[in-house]
């Protein structure tokens, strides 16, 4: 072989050797990461879970919550696994995944090591609060609970619903409702500039003996819950009583470190471990109100900084919420740089700059929509954001993590005039659990403003509704026509195919069954019985099965209408049940 | 054969070398499990923590049950055995009744807990299971007053009377001319019940006004110890409480409080012990009494009960009982 030969050969060897280490390297790099968002399209491998990452709600990017608070941009992600079901308890008539895990993406720190490093944070955070063991479905979701002074709080909830067997000592023979639900509540509290996790001590300021409050706390929230425990048996009172050592046990657990926190402008929340078996709940909630400890407070100004850590480039000397001199009689008179503070009455009081930025919130929002609807034309989406609500007269909290916003998609030939009622349906059956003992007011009292573009509503909530103990079935019916609650209004008029066609089976199979449930009809059949006990309409007469011939003539056609409908359906569907 | 094909060779092997060097060099950080090991450095050289042994192997620890209020003793005590960080040990218990019916049905080896009620010790008899019940752990009640009160003891016998109401003023136990503010606790406290079975002995307690009932021990200290109106309170608790809130306060009011002596004994580690402070209880390790010799249970109530056992215990607040 020639030199020249030998030198060529050598550089091709050696040019191909490099190539394959580095591809090597770069494979491994993919996924060998540590949860990295190493991919350009959204979605990640996440190898170490064997969890895949599927795309953001609604399929598209831009939609879904996402929105900058405090120079800071917060992204949901979702995470699920499996195949979504219905789910038919009697309230809820969700789609759930067996696993559903919502978390957050930040975005908007200049220093984008430690951006990941949170991003990481938060991602870890959301998977390990995963229950364990067999279950219906398993949720995790996130709520960003304070984001101010350069510190970001979140919450965490989990849900796990189990199906009792026999043994477990809940089980109750020849029951339906043989299913658990466990719930578990952490918090993660984050340095936006150096990614690290904030104690509990930072929020006070320094030498505070923060424990022998804290023990008041946790024995007045048990306190409480002593009173309102209903499965607490009287019989088997210990002979010391239960209040105290479960005081003492849960500051013992508080001491060895078994607990997390968050906070919000306005309030601290911890969840210590609870060491004892009998009682429901896997943590001991206590809280407490900032402003009851308003001059040892540290955690509106510990955080700041001289620089900027945003990309946005603004100061992060504002502080939101107190100030360092806050005392309660001279609020007024300190009101230069607040966001957000309190009145006399300790109730939230918002700056205009506040303002402005909730209502560039609530137009990003309808932006969306109206995108998302013209990508969409054969659907139309009712949103409804309202904030959290307080009794009449009461100030509304505006604070962005406290909105709520509901959605609802809908085929577009709906009837338009069901629009309302169905938005009025949304309205009670959220607020039905706020307000239990009756609401009695009109659609116009929670709906401040109903916005259409095109084929999307955008609703905005009102502040303060108002509160009755009247009987929640009689207020229902002052409100509401109940025929507006049906599916197709089968027994009102003479139902033709361009009515029916844009029902999918699951629709259809409602439709056919109202017609009966109309009159009573008790279903054996588990899942529409769910469904129609959780009608408001509903009048059930036990035993009664209702026969064709109890209907009229309209109604008897139209039943016979929609079965063939559903019949013709059938055949390229699987899992119909009709009664 | 040919020289160059010599260093063409060389060249290869040479090359191919320095690439699986690079490879494994940068991807071994790269590995989410680092392998690095964790070093612990003692604070103080000098003086490091003498080893036990765990005296089970893991996962063989037995299964022990028991009161709410016994969790810190049962952590103490497995962490001490098990050679563990207490942090890293995680008891769970399903309080007194619950315990008490996992060892009669034999789910547990060993409970930790208070005396057996009739119904406890019914349900034992009604299963044909007799309980071997010793106690492990001492307990007292106490009372407290403020520093600046001249009155440091008192006679049970005074105490109850305060209680049910004849005694009305610090003078008629050797005080002051001062009505005596006498706090009581909510019903379902411990310290309630306390007072009931442990002190008035069948004496009707007397009906405190509804700004005298207080919620919370560190309420109540604050009462007791308050610099301007604290002369005239006395309040009460358990003595593990009493000294566990005594660690939680800010000393300045630590130190305003006086624990009374009872009969001339004031109440400490020592007087508990040795029973001479009057007014104490206990909680018991109960096992089943046909545990054969050597058993799981037998060898952890004897640990329990050895010196050991119980420095462990001490060291958690308990009042051991050698």
């Amino acid at each position: 072989m020639t030199t020249k030969k030998l030198i060529y050969t050598l550089c091709i060897v050696a040019l191909f050797a490099i190539g394959l280490t580095a591809g090597l390297i770069f494979y491994n790099y993919q996924f060998n990461a540590e949860y990295g968002y190493n991919n350009t399209n959204g979605k990640s491998n996440d190898k170490n879970t064997g969890l895949k990452e599927i795309d953001y709600t609604f399929g598209v990017k831009s939609l879904d919550s996402k929105y900058t608070v405090n120079n800071i941009e917060i992204e949901e992600i979702r995470y699920t696994e499996g195949t979504p079901f219905k789910e038919y308890d009697w309230q809820d008539k969700a789609e759930r995944y067996p696993l559903l895990i919502t978390y957050y993406k930040i975005s908007g720190l200049k220093d984008k090591e430690v951006e990941n490093k949170i991003n990481e944070k938060i991602k870890n955070f959301a998977f390990n609060m995963l229950p364990s063991g067999e279950a219906s479905f398993k949720e995790v979701s996130l709520t960003v609970t304070a984001n101010l002074s350069n510190v970001i709080s979140i919450n965490g909830g989990s849900t796990m619903k189990q199906k009792l067997i026999k043994g477990d000592p809940r089980y109750v023979e020849d029951s339906e409702y043989n299913f658990a639900y466990e719930y578990g509540n952490m918090g993660l509290n984050i340095d936006l500039k150096t990614g690290e996790d904030i104690k509990l001590e930072d929020v006070f300021v320094e030498n505070y003996n923060f424990k022998q409050q804290l023990s008041n706390h946790i024995y007045n929230e048990l306190a409480w819950d002593y009173e309102y425990d209903w499965d607490y048996d009287a019989e088997h009172t210990i002979d010391r009583g239960d209040l105290e050592d479960r005081q003492f046990a849960t500051l013992y657990e508080f001491e060895k470190g078994n607990y997390t926190f968050h906070f919000s402008p306005t309030s601290l929340n911890i969840y210590i471990k609870n060491a004892n078996d009998r009682y429901r709940s896997e943590y001991q909630y206590c809280g407490l109100l900032f402003y009851e400890y308003y001059d040892k407070i540290a955690i509106f100004n510990r955080f700041l900084t001289t620089e900027s850590l945003f990309e946005a480039g603004e100061s992060s000397e504002k502080r939101y919420c107190f100030i360092e001199d806050y005392v309660l009689e001279n609020i007024h008179e300190n009101k230069e740089n607040l966001f957000m503070y309190f009145d006399e009455s300790g109730n939230n009081v918002y700056s205009d700059e506040y303002k402005t930025l909730y209502q560039e919130w609530i137009n990003g929002r309808e932006n969306a929509n109206k995108n998302y609807a013209s990508a969409n034309p054969n659907k139309q989406i009712i949103e409804i954001i309202h904030p959290e609500y307080g009794y009449e007269g009461e100030p509304v909290n505006l604070d962005i993590s406290y909105i709520n916003v509901d959605r609802i998609e809908l085929p577009k030939d709906v009837y338009q005039n069901e629009v309302k009622e169905l938005l009025m349906k949304l309205m009670i059956n959220l607020y039905r659990d706020y307000f239990g003992e009756g609401l009695q007011t009109t659609i116009d009292k929670f709906i401040e403003e109903v916005k259409q573009y095109d084929n999307t509503y955008v609703v905005q909530g009102k502040n303060g509704i108002y509160h009755s103990y009247g009987n929640e079935y009689n207020d229902y019916k002052e409100i509401i026509d109940h025929d507006t609650f049906f599916v197709l209004p089968s027994d009102e008029k003479l139902l033709t195919e361009e009515d029916i066609q844009s029902l999918d089976i699951d629709k259809l199979r409602i439709a056919y069954n109202e017609i009966f449930a109309r009159y009573g009809h008790d279903f054996a059949n588990a899942n529409l019985r769910s469904y129609f006990l959780g009608q408001v309409w509903y009048a059930m007469i036990p035993g009664k099965a209702v026969s064709i011939d109890e209907l009229s003539d309209i109604e008897r056609a139209n039943a016979d209408l929609i079965n063939k409908r559903i019949e013709s359906l059938k055949n390229s569907a699987t899992n119909i049940v009709t009664e | 054969m040919n020289k160059n094909l010599w260093i063409l060779i060389g060249g290869i092997i040479l090359i191919v070398l320095v690439c699986v060097g690079a490879y494994f060099g940068i991807t071994r950080n790269m590995t989410p499990n680092n392998q690095i090991e964790d070093i612990t450095i003692s604070p103080n050289n000098q003086e490091v923590d003498i080893k036990k042994q765990a005296l089970f192997n893991e996962g063989e620890y037995p299964i022990v049950d028991g009161s709410t209020a016994t969790i810190p003793l049962a952590e103490a005590f497995e962490a001490d055995f098990m050679n563990k960080d207490i942090k890293d040990v995680n008891v769970k218990h399903s309080t007194t009744h619950y315990a008490y019916e996992n060892l009669i049905s034999g789910d547990v080896d060993l409970i930790l807990v208070t005396y057996p009620s009739d119904e406890e010790l019914a349900m034992a008899e009604k299963a044909g299971v007799e309980l071997e019940i010793t106690p492990v752990v001492n307990e007292a009640f106490v009372f407290y007053n403020n520093i600046l009160n001249p009155v440091k003891s008192l006679t049970l016998e005074q105490i109850q009377n305060i209680y049910t109401g004849e005694i009305t003023n610090w003078k008629e136990v050797g005080g002051e001319d001062l009505p005596i503010k006498a706090y009581q606790r909510e019903p379902n406290s411990g310290s309630q019940t306390g007072i009931e079975k442990l002190v008035m002995n069948g004496k009707k307690l007397m009906e405190a006004p509804k700004e005298d009932i207080i919620g919370t021990m560190f309420d109540i200290i604050g009462l007791v110890s308050d610099y301007d109106n604290g002369k005239a309170s006395i309040g009460y608790s358990y003595y593990y409480y009493a000294t566990t809130m005594y660690d939680t306060m800010d000393k300045e009011v630590a130190d305003r409080i006086h624990l009374l002596a009872v009969n001339g004994v004031e109440p400490n580690n020592e007087t508990i012990k040795n029973g001479s402070y009057p007014i104490r209880t206990n909680y018991y390790i109960v096992i089943n009494a046909a545990e054969p010799e050597g058993s799981k249970a037998r060898v952890l109530k004897d640990l329990m009960l050895s010196e050991r056992g119980q420095r462990a215990a001490e060291a958690v607040g308990y009042v051991g009982i050698k």
